[in-house]
């Protein structure tokens, strides 16, 4: 048969090209592990300079609400209050901004308007975090006072201004979601009769939905680690706020910002060092839940989309 | 015989491109008509100007006439959702959306608010019988709508079209992404339909066009060449261009 033949010539040519194969897989492969070895010392270096957090200080002081690092009393609460405060309230503001912004670019703007308006969203993303800070500091607080809060700088302002830092992201992505459904989807439910605004709510989002989540998940993960703005505009005072509308009108502050306010005035190898990498080390854990819960939400998606096959 | 759609001195741009030139098509109440020609004449955007999806894409024109039981569908005064409802379309590739199989049936009654839930139960039921799909997918209701096969999908599309009661169903080539044995059941199916709807089917099958349709038109380059009865069309054809293509020699 001549077909048992055909490998011969690919053999011949195969130890001129192996080299460059092997090298180009070893580098591929070095690139994958090195993430898989940077997360694991990330985790290990936190692990071993944190871990004194939760041996020494007993655990009903450590969710306690007094933070005195010069007395001693490292009391977590009212930083993950602050950090709490702060996430939901960007969180309330920035998912349903950035979603129906993506709806409006990927659905409803013409294009031309699309086209100016993507590259400035990018723009928007590009923005170091310490001139919003700045912008937010100089501008916004003063807003925020007037509308009735004692200070400015309070947890509203951070959630307010950590929303539009998250908002690009949200929006790119979540677009990105949108463009990915087919337009025979949109097809199919626009020759049913249905409206544009019912296609979009009743097919494009329920289909887009992985994506949306993923967008959604990022966000959160933007404003969870974000410090300087926040430390810049929140009023640094670590208490924790009363119950109410106060609560997000009130002076806090974030894990992070006292990670960022506190790490260079501290004896290193004392307790409170230590504080401050169990703190990144909560941090650390609560970034892992958060990306565990997007997998899971998603998940369950595409595991079905692999199964349908189809379109 | 009575008309359901006549098209009178239609032309259509794509931009300053003219896609459709002068077309006078005639379409039957309760019958198949069958639009064939080579890639590109035009029947398809003719199809899809027939429900006004061509509305969704950008920098397009219609000018002329489109007669719905003697209304023009491209009067000012249309109401393009409503206008979709009557005249329903099933697609090349078949689109059924990421849900179950009953959500995907619902859909249409859903957004138009035509039944509760007890109704809707049934109406699913009658159109998956109707769509002939019932009587494999009454235990499966639930299950993602994407499992089922493409035959099967694309009668459920089908099922999903009629739910809503339309009186035209438009097809855009059905058949294209299917076997021989799933091709067969929806030929099937269009006869059965065609007694309660008026059925346009645009399709580069000739056999499909000879042995499902009742009317056929030839397209070509944008303009209907010739359009009778598909039996006359398929044995004596008036045009030598017709005969050609339909023997092979052209397309």
């Amino acid at each position: 048969m001549t077909t048992a033949q055909t490998p011969a010539p690919a053999a011949a040519d195969a130890p001129s090209r192996r080299p460059s194969e092997i090298a180009i897989e070893a580098l591929i492969w070095l690139a994958g592990a090195s993430t898989i070895v940077i997360v694991a010392l990330i985790f290990y270096f936190l692990l071993r300079e944190g871990i004194n957090t939760f041996l020494d200080i007993p655990l009903r002081q450590l969710f306690g609400r007094r933070w005195y690092p010069i007395e001693d009393q490292f009391g977590l609460l009212p930083l993950l209050a602050g950090t709490v405060i702060v996430t939901l309230g960007a969180v309330i503001i920035a998912v349903p901004l950035g979603v129906i912004a993506a709806i409006y670019l990927g659905e409803i703007a013409p294009p031309w308007l699309r086209e100016i308006l993507k590259p400035l969203i990018e723009i928007l993303a590009g923005i170091p975090s310490i001139v919003l800070g700045f912008l937010g500091w100089v501008a916004l607080a003063p807003v925020v006072q007037r509308l009735g809060a004692p200070t400015g700088l309070t947890g509203f302002t951070g959630s307010l201004l950590l929303a539009y830092m998250a908002l690009p992201t949200i929006i790119s992505i979540a677009e990105d979601a949108l463009y990915a459904v087919p337009k025979e989807y949109r097809d199919g439910s626009l020759a049913i009769g249905a409206t544009q605004w019912q296609t979009i709510w009743r097919v494009v989002l329920p289909a887009a939905r992985s994506g949306l989540v993923i967008a959604v998940m990022l966000g959160i993960g933007r404003v969870i680690g974000e410090t300087m703005a926040v430390l810049m505009v929140t009023g640094n005072a670590a208490n924790v706020p009363s119950l109410g509308l106060a609560t997000f009108f009130s002076p806090v502050r974030t894990m992070t910002a006292t990670i960022a306010a506190e790490m260079g005035e501290v004896a290193q190898g004392s307790l409170h060092y230590n504080v401050l990498f169990g703190i990144g080390l909560i941090l650390f854990v609560i970034t892992f839940l958060v990306n565990w819960l997007a997998t899971r939400l998603v998940g369950v998606n595409s595991m079905r989309r692999k199964r349908g096959g189809g379109l | 015989m009575q008309n359901k759609i006549e098209v009178n001195e239609f032309n259509f741009y794509y931009g300053s491109f003219q896609a459709l030139i002068e077309l006078n098509i005639p379409i039957r109440a309760r019958q198949i008509t069958a639009l064939i020609g080579p890639s590109g004449c035009g029947k398809s955007t003719f199809l899809r100007c027939l429900n006004r999806m061509n509305d969704t894409i950008a920098g397009t024109r219609a000018e002329g006439q489109v007669l719905l039981d003697g209304e023009n569908i491209y009067a000012p005064a249309v109401d393009v959702v409503s206008l979709r409802q009557r005249i329903g379309m099933v697609f090349q590739r078949p689109n059924p959306f990421p849900q179950s199989i009953f959500d995907n049936v619902a859909y249409g009654p859903r957004v138009l608010g035509m039944a509760r839930q007890k109704s809707l139960d049934q109406i699913v039921q009658k159109s998956l019988e109707d769509a002939s799909l019932w009587d494999e997918v009454r235990h499966r209701l639930k299950d993602p709508a994407q499992e089922l096969n493409p035959g099967q999908q694309q009668r459920l599309c089908i099922a999903r079209t009629i739910a809503v009661q339309p009186e035209v169903i438009l097809m855009d080539e059905p058949c294209s992404a299917l076997d021989p044995v799933a091709t067969l059941r929806v030929e099937d199916l269009m006869q059965e339909l065609a007694e309660n709807y008026t059925i346009v089917i645009v399709t580069h099958n000739m056999q499909q066009a000879a042995r499902a349709s009742d009317w056929t038109g030839f397209f070509w380059l944008g303009r209907l060449v010739e359009f009778g009865a598909t039996k006359t069309i398929f044995s004596t054809p008036k045009q030598e261009l017709t005969e050609a293509y339909i023997t092979g020699r052209r397309g």
